[in-house]
């Protein structure tokens, strides 16, 4: 028998799907769940969002175990924001979105900082 | 290339969520009656089918790198409405040779004559998680001993892997935009974000909208105010240098992914110029700037739009349809109309992925009518063996 050629296979041999999966189950589950812990709004006002800020909101809108596990979820609207100031108007800044490991570089430079400068285009991809 | 029904696996909305297409509801309009993950049909085709489609796919993709080639010598960017002082940044980058990592042809085919380019997403390609992961999936629990054009998670990893290697140690950042609601363009950046670290890149994920500018380091910041010092985002460089951080661009050394040179190509104008680098090739549309030419049916589209809006459609009968939209201040292209092959009465569109330079796999979208737009459904292929 003569020696098979070997075929080109064209998909991929293995795919993982590991944060996506959980993000995924994350955002088709939202707006289904009633945990309680503590968290911010990406979408906060643009006052807010002019200075460096996020809204707090009630921290039903974030996952606990995040907290725990030290997962960010900063995809998603609501996610945990850690250290930082919280003002009279319930906006925080200066913090974390990601769970400090170790020593905290702590923010200096808020009057040279602006943002807002990119994006409210609205849905972008093609 | 054929058509064929088969019956859904019984939990495949669950499926199709665990596979990351959370957002399969919301980005497609409540009122139809398919849904835009569509498995009870899908696409069969040939193995030589393919492998020539793989041909076609790359030629055009090198077409277009000579198109970049011939706008940053000639300095034509006005064709494309570039603004003037992006030119140098476009060539800059070019001459660099910035990395790039994917993008999406559009592709008119029947399975018979050739392949017609309809179009290039080459900045911000969406379709990406069903394409890759999804129907990679439905192949693995249906017909696990066939083979699919699909070797696109494999290749972005593998791309990943040569960017690391380019661009500045630490975390990449992956960018979206939060005014998208719908989760398609969260998922897709996560999902880029989850292909890099699978390479060995750490991602940071940030919204274009917390993006932050140090006047003082003058540097783009994250939420921390660390550097970006690599930023792959899903946000178009048209919109980019058109909004007030634009302006920082030039002087920072951050690495954009897509760089800046894919301007050229994510322009409609890039069918103009494709056309008359390359009359008469058997893969693309006579295609024309601001004029129909002598072209008697045609899709008139802005030279910068999205998701099907802001065409005008004049068909060989004479009629006229047009979609809505906001798009075509920067002008428009005329692209000889031609139809869309009828499968059952709905209307595919390939989407074929290119990763770095090579062909990686493609996505099927059919419509009904005669525009792919957010009314489109999502069908898997396969490739018997």
């Amino acid at each position: 028998m003569p020696p098979q050629e070997p075929t080109r296979r064209l998909s991929s041999r293995a795919v993982k799907v590991g944060m996506l999966s959980a993000l995924s189950l994350t955002l088709v589950a939202c707006g289904s769940k009633s945990t309680t812990a503590h968290c911010v709004d990406r979408s906060a006002s643009a006052i807010g969002k002019a200075q460096g800020g996020y809204r707090t909101v009630a921290d039903g809108f974030c996952n606990t175990s995040d907290i725990d596990s030290g997962r960010t979820s900063s995809y998603t609207q609501y996610f945990w924001y850690y250290g930082g100031k919280r003002d009279s108007r319930g906006f925080v800044s200066g913090g974390s979105s990601y769970r400090p490991s170790k020593g905290k570089i702590k923010s200096n430079s808020g009057h040279t900082l602006s943002r807002g400068g990119f994006g409210g285009g609205g849905r972008s991809g093609s | 290339m054929r058509r064929t029904r088969s019956t859904p696996r019984d939990n495949w909305a669950e499926r199709i969520e665990s596979h990351g297409l959370a957002f399969h509801k919301t980005a497609h309009p409540e009122h139809l009656s398919r849904p835009y993950w569509d498995e009870s049909v899908h696409y069969v085709f040939e193995m030589d089918e393919v492998l020539a489609l793989e041909k076609v796919v790359e030629e055009l993709h090198h077409m277009c790198l000579q198109v970049v080639e011939h706008v940053v010598t000639t300095g034509r960017y006005h064709v494309l409405g570039i603004p003037e002082w992006v030119a140098p940044l476009i060539e800059a980058s070019w001459r660099r040779g910035d990395p790039h990592l994917y993008g999406r042809f559009d592709l008119r085919y029947d399975g018979d004559g050739p392949a017609k380019l309809l179009e290039y997403n080459a900045d911000t390609p969406t379709a990406l998680v069903e394409s890759s992961i999804v129907q990679w999936y439905w192949l693995q629990d249906l017909y696990p001993n066939d083979d699919q054009w699909n070797s696109i998670h494999e290749r972005l990893v593998a791309r990943w892997k040569g960017i690391a290697s380019k661009v500045a140690d630490g975390p990449a950042h992956f960018a979206w935009t939060n005014g998208d609601e719908t989760g398609e363009e969260v998922m897709t950046i996560a999902y880029m974000q989850e292909t890099a670290e699978e390479a060995g890149l750490p991602g940071v994920a940030i919204a274009m909208e917390d993006i932050g500018w140090d006047s003082g380091r003058e540097r783009f910041v994250d939420v921390d105010e660390q550097e970006i010092r690599t930023l792959c985002k899903l946000y178009p460089w048209e919109w980019i240098v058109a909004e007030p951080f634009g302006r920082h661009i030039p002087g920072t050394p951050t690495a954009w992914i897509e760089p800046i040179w894919k301007m050229i190509l994510s322009n409609k104008a890039l069918l103009v110029l494709l056309w008359e680098l390359f009359p008469g090739h058997p893969n693309l549309l006579p295609t024309y700037l601001n004029t129909p030419g002598n072209l008697t049916s045609y899709v008139q589209k802005p030279l910068l739009g999205r998701e099907g809006a802001s065409m005008r459609i004049v068909t060989p009968d004479g009629n006229e349809q047009r979609t809505q939209g906001s798009y075509g201040a920067e002008g428009f292209v005329f692209q000889q109309f031609c139809a869309l092959p009828d499968f059952d009465s709905e209307h595919p569109v390939l989407g074929a992925w290119v990763v770095e330079n090579e062909s990686a796999g493609i996505g099927i979208r059919e419509t009904s009518g005669l525009v792919t737009d957010d009314t489109s459904s999502f069908v898997p292929h396969r490739i018997p063996l």
